[in-house]
This record gives structure tokens, sequence and C-alpha cells, in this order.
């Protein structure tokens, strides 16, 4: 069994590869639609590395 | 942080984790799932995740009496996938509004914790900043320090 852990002192997390893949259904798709649509309009903070801002 | 955790499971990639609810309502299945929508920029995911589906259900509310021990797990997830992905950005917007105010208390509960790890920031509708009680934010992002 594998696992990993948050930080020292957190509880294990326990490695499972038969968790379906969220990523893949139409839920996840929506949000990530959303998301993309409100980072679009409002833009991110202009001091994030990667100088995402608007 | 000292907030007690529900165990949890997580897939071979450290993007999708589940874990149970437990109370008053029963033993209630939770999804947490970290989407790339841009370069080092992920949306985060979160809800119920009724049995024998593959979707879940972000607008419904457990009140299963262990919101705090639910969002302290969630934010539990947050390190992990960071540990991982230390340059990620974690974008949070709640389905509804109520659900983003439950998001800001979760913060804003556990502000003290996550600052040890985490940059936290919100839009108020006009621009982001700092996240800081008190104030009503629409969105967050998050970042590792």
């Amino acid at each position: 069994m594998r696992t990993v852990t948050p930080k020292k002192g957190e509880p294990l997390m326990t490695i499972d590869p038969n968790i379906p893949d969220l990523n893949k259904t139409e839920f996840a798709r929506k949000k990530a639609e959303r998301a993309r649509a409100f980072i679009a309009k409002h833009g991110l903070p202009k001091d994030e590395k990667g100088k995402k801002g608007k | 942080m000292n907030i007690p955790k529900y165990p949890v499971f997580v897939s071979d990639d450290l993007l999708v984790y589940e874990f149970f609810s437990e109370g008053p309502k029963g033993r209630i299945k939770k999804g947490v799932f970290y989407t790339r929508i841009g370069k080092d920029l992920y949306n985060l995911g979160f809800g119920d995740w009724p049995d024998a589906s593959d979707e879940l259900d972000d607008s419904s509310r457990s009140n299963n009496e262990d919101r705090d021990k639910v969002l302290a797990t969630v934010a539990s997830t947050a390190i992990v996938f960071t540990n991982r992905f230390p340059t990620a950005h974690i974008f949070m917007e709640g389905s509804t509004a109520a659900r983003t105010r439950l998001y800001q208390m979760g913060i804003g509960f556990n502000l003290q914790e996550i600052s040890e790890d985490f940059e936290v920031q919100g839009f108020t509708g006009e621009e982001w900043g700092t996240f800081r009680r008190g104030r009503n934010y629409s969105a967050f992002l998050i970042s590792r320090k």
C-alpha cells in the first residue's frame, strides 16, 4: 500500500489507482469552463507568479 | 494543521481525492479534484460523490455537522497537491453564492494554519487582494509560499 502525507505529523493518504478520474467527467469540463470564463473576465492577481494579470 | 481530518484516498497522479464524511446524516462520500485550466493554474472541484456515479454534486448541503473537519480535509489535499505541483495556483469558485460563502468561511476559520503554507487571495467583485477575514469574496486563488 502506497501512501503520501500532507506534512509531518499529518495523517497519511492512501494512493488508490482505482479511483475514477473525475477530470474526465462532464462535471469537470463544466467547472473548468466556468473557471476559465471567470478568469477571462476578471483576470488574476497581477503580482502572481507567471504574470497572469490582466 | 491541528483540526481533525478524515482518512483520504488519492489517485496515482494526486489529482483526485475521496473521503467519507461521517455524522448524523450517515456516511457521505466526498470528492475533491484538481483540473488544469492553464499553465500552473488548476481549478479545485469539490462536492458529494454519490455512489455508482462518476459525477460530483456540488450543489447539495450535507448538513452532517462536520463542516470544519470536511474543510480541513479539503485543505490537506491542497498540501499534497502542491507538494507534487509546487508552482501551481489553485482557483476556487463556488457553484453558488452560498457555496462560495462556505469556502470563504472555511478559509477564514483555518486562515492561521493555511497561511503557514499558502498565500490566499480573494476577488472582491472589483479586484483581487490578500484574503482578510470579514470581507466577502466571489473567488479565491491559493498559491504555495
